[in-house]
């Protein structure tokens, strides 16, 4: 009888202490990367691109036509029928704050950041776990050129940057569209909310924004790069690791956005 | 004249991470040298190149690289010492997302060695003594085996070491390359005045070229002064090795008896 409930408790501990060890190396490779890191690939010539700067090339502005897209998408149902909604209920004074909470600081930042991690973090696992198994990253090694300077820390920084870059762009897509379509579709009295919205950005709302965006890059880098090295000697572990990389990279960024909610109470 | 001795080895013993072990290796590697090291597959030569080479530390004996002894190597050090001692092999692969030219100059543009103009200017210079025949401006993908291995010669040489360690340098050529390949890295050699180690199967490039082989097996290891004395000798292992390679090599006095 007591099987049942005894097995789920091994299984709750045996998971929890799973994820509090995934944790603590994931947080000993971040520190060990950036201790190591020396900031020499920062800028490279231009024969020989920056990691930084492809990585944002790659992350940031190849992604900016999908952001356009699920930006305008996000405006229109979400910011649209809030301003809707509001409009029906009489409860228009509260909008703009609530529209920033919620599009700016929750929906944006996360939108991208699932973008990041299905496309940016799996392409990094795959890429650093092909180095791995074809001999690169040792090869690198024995030329004294340290893998965080020149693989890992280029992708966590650019990855920030992008997750930060596109956030900004994606909620004001999202926020900005959903505003002009309720003005064109509704009445065109919306049209005042533009101006108001820049009015109701705090100081600390835009730290916040800018803290969650550069965490969640961090992150979402640093296990793409963390499950990529990971692999060993056999090509069956690329995927595998991708996939880690995808899923942890994922409950990661809830968890962080978590942290955030409950430090705002 | 003092030689100066580069390596000193003192009853070596190389460990592989599987366990296995080699049988102890003592010698003194002076500067200006080729050390070639033969023997079957298996008998330990990748591990003592390693080991030589500073990327594995010796399981037991002593060791000393420029006078340092790798027991105690300092954390620091090892990057300057992979500055000073480049290792190849035959599968060391290029940086998969640079051009050819890319992963020729960014390590020595990664140790801010130089000026870029005289990085590249070393890079055009060492490129053209290697006789590279490829498209420089290509991902390594698209370049053949023995394009793909010049560059990383190259590459490698672009740090200014002193000492060229080279695993199986003609495992994946032909004859006609091995030929071609082995004269140009000669030639490197002698322009960079490098002190050479290399392991290889090719016993008729090691007779002709080792100031010092070594034939290394599980059974011992032999050294001959010379790489020719190799000919003469009398030991029996080595003397069946040099039967059983594929270009029919043979001591010069079972010649003679037959």
């Amino acid at each position: 009888m007591l099987r049942l409930p005894i097995s789920f408790i091994g299984l709750t501990g045996h998971f929890t202490l799973r994820l509090l060890s995934y944790l603590y190396d994931l947080a000993c490779f971040i520190v060990r990367a950036f201790g190591e890191w020396r900031g020499k690939t920062l800028f490279f010539s231009r024969t020989t691109p920056s990691p930084v700067v492809s990585q944002i090339i790659f992350t940031g502005i190849d992604a900016l036509p999908i952001i356009t897209v699920l930006g305008l998408i996000t405006g229109f149902i979400i910011t649209f029928r809030l301003i809707s909604l509001f409009d029906a209920i009489g409860a228009s004074e509260n909008m703009i704050p609530i529209l920033i909470d919620l599009v700016g600081l929750e929906l944006g930042p996360l939108i991208v950041a699932l973008i990041l991690v299905s496309r940016s973090g799996s392409a990094i696992a795959v890429d650093l776990g092909n180095m791995k198994l074809h001999g690169e990253i040792e090869a690198l090694e024995l030329l004294a050129i340290t893998i965080s300077d020149m693989l890992t820390v280029p992708r966590m920084i650019g990855l920030a940057i992008s997750q930060l870059v596109l956030a900004v762009y994606f909620t004001t897509i999202a926020l900005a569209g959903g505003i002009m379509i309720s003005a064109i579709l509704l009445s065109a009295n919306y049209f005042k909310y533009l101006g108001e919205l820049l009015h109701k950005l705090s100081p600390a709302l835009i730290i916040t924004f800018m803290m969650k965006n550069l965490l969640f890059g961090i992150f979402i880098g640093a296990t793409a790069c963390f499950h990529g090295l990971s692999v060993r000697s056999s090509p069956t572990e690329i995927p595998q690791q991708t996939h880690r990389a995808i899923v942890n990279g994922l409950i990661l960024v809830f968890i962080i956005d978590a942290l955030f909610m409950v430090l705002a109470l | 004249m003092r030689t100066t001795t580069l390596i000193s080895a003192e009853k070596i013993i190389a460990e592989d991470p599987g366990g296995g072990e080699t049988q102890p290796l003592t010698l003194d590697i002076p500067k200006g040298s080729i050390t070639c090291l033969v023997g079957p597959a298996g008998g330990g030569k990748t591990l003592f190149l390693k080991t030589l080479a500073g990327i594995i530390p010796p399981k037991k004996g002593r060791l000393k690289i420029f006078g340092q002894d790798m027991r105690s190597l300092p954390k620091k050090s090892w990057a300057s010492l992979r500055k000073k001692v480049a290792y190849v092999g035959a599968d060391t692969p290029l940086i998969s997302f640079y051009s050819g030219w890319q992963n020729v100059i960014f390590p020595a543009r990664y140790h801010q060695l130089d000026q870029n103009e005289e990085i590249e200017h070393k890079a055009e210079t060492l490129i053209e003594k290697i006789g590279f025949r490829g498209e420089l401006s290509v991902l390594p993908a698209y370049l053949n085996r023995v394009e793909a291995f010049k560059l990383t010669l190259v590459r490698a040489l672009m740090l200014d070491p002193s000492i060229l360690v080279l695993d199986e340098p003609f495992k994946h050529l032909d004859s006609l390359s091995r030929e071609e390949v082995g004269k140009k890295i000669l030639g490197l050699v002698n322009h960079l005045q490098l002190t050479m180690i290399v392991a290889t199967h090719d016993l008729t490039f090691a007779i002709k070229h080792a100031t010092t082989l070594i034939y290394v097996d599980q059974g011992g290891n032999y050294l001959f002064l010379p790489g020719n004395a190799v000919k003469t000798t009398t030991i029996p292992e080595v003397r069946h090795f040099l039967s059983t390679l594929e270009n029919g090599w043979q001591p010069d006095h079972e010649k003679s008896e037959k």
